[in-house]
């Protein structure tokens, strides 16, 4: 080997490692991401699984294709919100969709999705919801502080009349809330509950209870839509740079990828309006 | 001290010990009932809470039970857990099976009591209720033991307290009114018995009007009865003294009298009523010996009446005594006051004269010879003549018996004889 070529060699390598130093500082920018448990859409690992549910798959399918590492904090919602206006979490990736100017964070212009609301019955019960007519005389289950107002301001103002409370069972607890729900459907102790259908989906394949249960549509009036929000504690050029990263992203991925990433946790979006 | 009170050797310990026993008896009787009734008390108050307990909380468990929120029903009986009553939950399904069962203890090492509460857990649904199960509170004798413990730590220190105040209060008692006097008492019997004064009596320094203070009465009685009655022992003991010295003068008197007669009959000659042979020796011997040492002279004559043998055998024995008394009785009254005379054989006489010499003894030995050569003896209209032989013999300074003058005597007498009778020789 000649010393010209010797050289020649050595530029090129420091030219690589200073070339791949600026691409890290370009790109490798971190993300601090606080989420909660709301299965399938964002999921906490466990040490059976590392799935993270398809909202965060998305999160990181968008971000990643820009240089952006995840890092997740796996909270309470309260907390997560909490976090994020606080600075400490940079994005919480699902939250209703609501107006109000006295947030700490900001939403993003695309939503994660438009969630179409469903009804849980068990197999052999006729009933469809035909409006909040449909449901009198019916014992209805819901979770505390659920709020279905984005969806049906007739249907949240039934379940909170206290004239109804014989009518309404109202299940505390934590990630059992709906598998409890759905046994009690099953043992005739409430006929209907409505949830999202991605989640109703997961539940019922989770338990195996499509032979007992299923899903009735149609559901709610509205949909539930839900979209990322991001802490005003990031720099506003920076805020609306990552805003604008989701929004592409989260377009780009429609269709065939984001019924891909359904697929991964074994649901579909199966509103048949 | 705790052995002297387990085996006392005094009344009033005994007695204390006695009622020490009783009434530490009564009271852990007593004590035990109350132990027993507040125990029963309290369980039944324990077991009031139980059931309120359960009936309060049978709302929320009958919500997680509805609900299936088994994590509810974790959480609503480990709380019910927390309780100081409870040592045990149990929730049955409407099956009676059992849903959840929690124990606070070990169940290897279950109380000595569970007790339980039950309560009935329903839903009502569309107005009708439906059962769904049960709730049932255990507690046990432990939980009624921490809740009555205070109050028998209490009771019992009491109890203590009043014992031991009752213990020595019963001491001083026992010692002031039963210990002290009855020493006391032992005290002065013994004293009274020691001393053995008369006229004295018990007089115990502190004495209620109570079974001593009879005690003592009954005693001074009594010893005054013993003194009564030793007096009159003492008067008939003297009186039967007196009687017995007087009897034992008299019976005396007649002892010596009857010693003088048998000593006089012992040395007298039975016949003649001289001296017989043994006493003339024993007489003469200290008269031998008072001699020699004055240096003095006795004399000894023996004398034999001549031909006795032939006056026997004519005359016959009779008027042989009679003549061996009538020779007696003269010799008698020729002889002085000092003079031994004794009949030392058949008809053999002796006569020892104290302080006279050879010359002299022949002198009276013949004067007797002389008189009884003259002298006629009348018996039975029968005159009877006798003569007599004599020998004389002096003492000599070597003799030291009355034998040695006998022998000399009986030799002068032999002379005599041979030489014809009637006759002195010396």
């Amino acid at each position: 080997m000649s010393k010209h070529n010797l050289l020649g060699r050595l530029f090129i390598l420091v030219l690589f490692a200073v070339g791949l130093g600026t691409g890290r500082a370009g790109y490798a920018e971190t993300l601090k991401v606080c989420y909660d448990q709301w299965p399938p859409l964002t999921i906490f690992p466990s040490n059976g699984s590392s799935a993270r549910g398809v909202v965060i798959d998305m999160f990181e399918e968008v971000y990643s294709a820009q240089g952006y590492e995840l890092e997740f904090f796996e909270v309470p919602l309260a907390r997560g919100l909490a976090m994020v206006s606080d600075g400490l979490c940079d994005i919480l990736p699902e939250y209703v969709e609501a107006v109000n100017t006295e947030n700490d964070f900001v939403y993003a212009n695309e939503p994660t999705f438009a969630y179409t609301t469903a009804f849980v019955v068990r197999r052999d019960d006729p009933w469809r919801y035909l409006g909040i007519q449909s449901i009198k005389g019916k014992r209805v289950a819901t979770g505390p502080g659920w709020d279905y107002s984005s969806m049906s301001m007739s249907y949240q103002s039934y379940i909170d009349d206290p004239n109804n409370a014989d009518f309404v069972e109202v299940i505390a607890g934590y990630d059992d809330v709906v598998d409890r729900i759905l046994r009690m459907i099953i043992e005739d102790r409430v006929d209907l509950y409505a949830d999202n259908e991605l989640v109703l989906q997961h539940v019922l394949n989770r338990l195996n209870l499509h032979d007992e249960l299923q899903i009735a549509f149609p559901g709610l009036e509205k949909k539930l839509v839900e979209r990322p929000i991001f802490s005003k504690k990031i720099p506003a050029e920076k805020r609306q740079e990552l805003i604008r990263v989701w929004d592409e992203g989260r377009l780009s991925i429609k269709g065939e990828k984001e019924s891909m990433l359904l697929q991964k946790y074994g649901v579909k979006l199966e509103d048949p309006s | 001290m705790r052995f002297r009170f387990f085996r006392p050797n005094n009344l009033s310990r005994q007695l204390l010990r006695v009622i020490f026993s009783i009434y530490l008896a009564v009271t852990l009787l007593v004590t035990g009932i109350q132990f027993f009734a507040e125990y029963v008390k309290t369980k039944e108050s324990i077991l009031n809470e139980l059931e309120q307990l359960a009936r309060t909380v049978s709302a929320p468990v009958s919500t997680s039970l509805w609900q299936y929120n088994d994590k509810q029903v974790e959480a609503l009986a480990s709380g019910l857990l927390e309780m100081p009553i409870v040592e045990g939950i149990d929730i049955f399904n409407q099956h009676a099976e059992t849903v959840l069962s929690k124990k606070s203890y070990n169940i290897m090492s279950i109380p000595l009591s569970i007790f339980s509460a039950s309560y009935d857990l329903t839903w009502f649904k569309n107005e009708k209720e439906t059962k769904l199960g049960a709730l049932t509170v255990y507690s046990s004798s432990s939980v009624v033991f921490d809740r009555i413990l205070f109050n028998f730590i209490l009771i019992f220190i009491a109890s203590v307290i009043n014992i031991s105040i009752l213990f020595f209060s019963f001491v001083w008692a026992f010692d002031r009114f039963l210990s002290v006097p009855l020493t006391e008492l032992i005290s002065q019997v013994d004293d009274i018995r020691m001393d053995r004064k008369t006229g004295r009596r018990i007089s115990l320094p502190v004495v209620e009007n109570n079974e001593l203070k009879k005690l003592q009465d009954h005693m001074n009685m009594m010893f005054s009865d013993i003194e009564n009655h030793q007096k009159k022992l003492l008067e008939d003991e003297k009186e039967k003294r007196n009687w017995l010295e007087d009897a034992v003068a008299k019976r005396t008197e007649e002892l010596l009298v009857a010693n003088e007669n048998l000593k006089y009959l012992a040395a007298k000659d039975y016949l003649t009523g001289i001296l017989n042979r043994r006493s003339f020796y024993d007489y003469s011997h200290p008269l031998l010996i008072s001699s020699q040492r004055n240096r003095s002279f006795v004399s000894f004559i023996l004398m034999d009446i001549d031909h006795f043998k032939v006056i026997n055998d004519t005359h016959g024995h009779f008027v042989g005594d009679k003549v061996l008394v009538h020779f007696a009785q003269m010799t008698g009254e020729l002889l002085r006051k000092p003079d031994l005379f004794g009949r030392i054989g058949g008809e053999e006489f002796a006569i020892l004269l104290p302080d006279t010499e050879a010359d002299e003894a022949f002198r009276i030995a013949d004067e007797i010879r002389k008189a009884v050569g003259i002298s006629v003896l009348d018996v039975d209209g029968k005159s009877i003549t006798y003569t007599i032989s004599l020998g004389v013999a002096s003492s000599e300074p070597g003799d030291v018996s009355v034998d040695e003058l006998f022998k000399r005597a009986d030799v002068k007498l032999y002379e005599a004889k041979n030489k014809g009778r009637d006759r002195v020789q010396a």
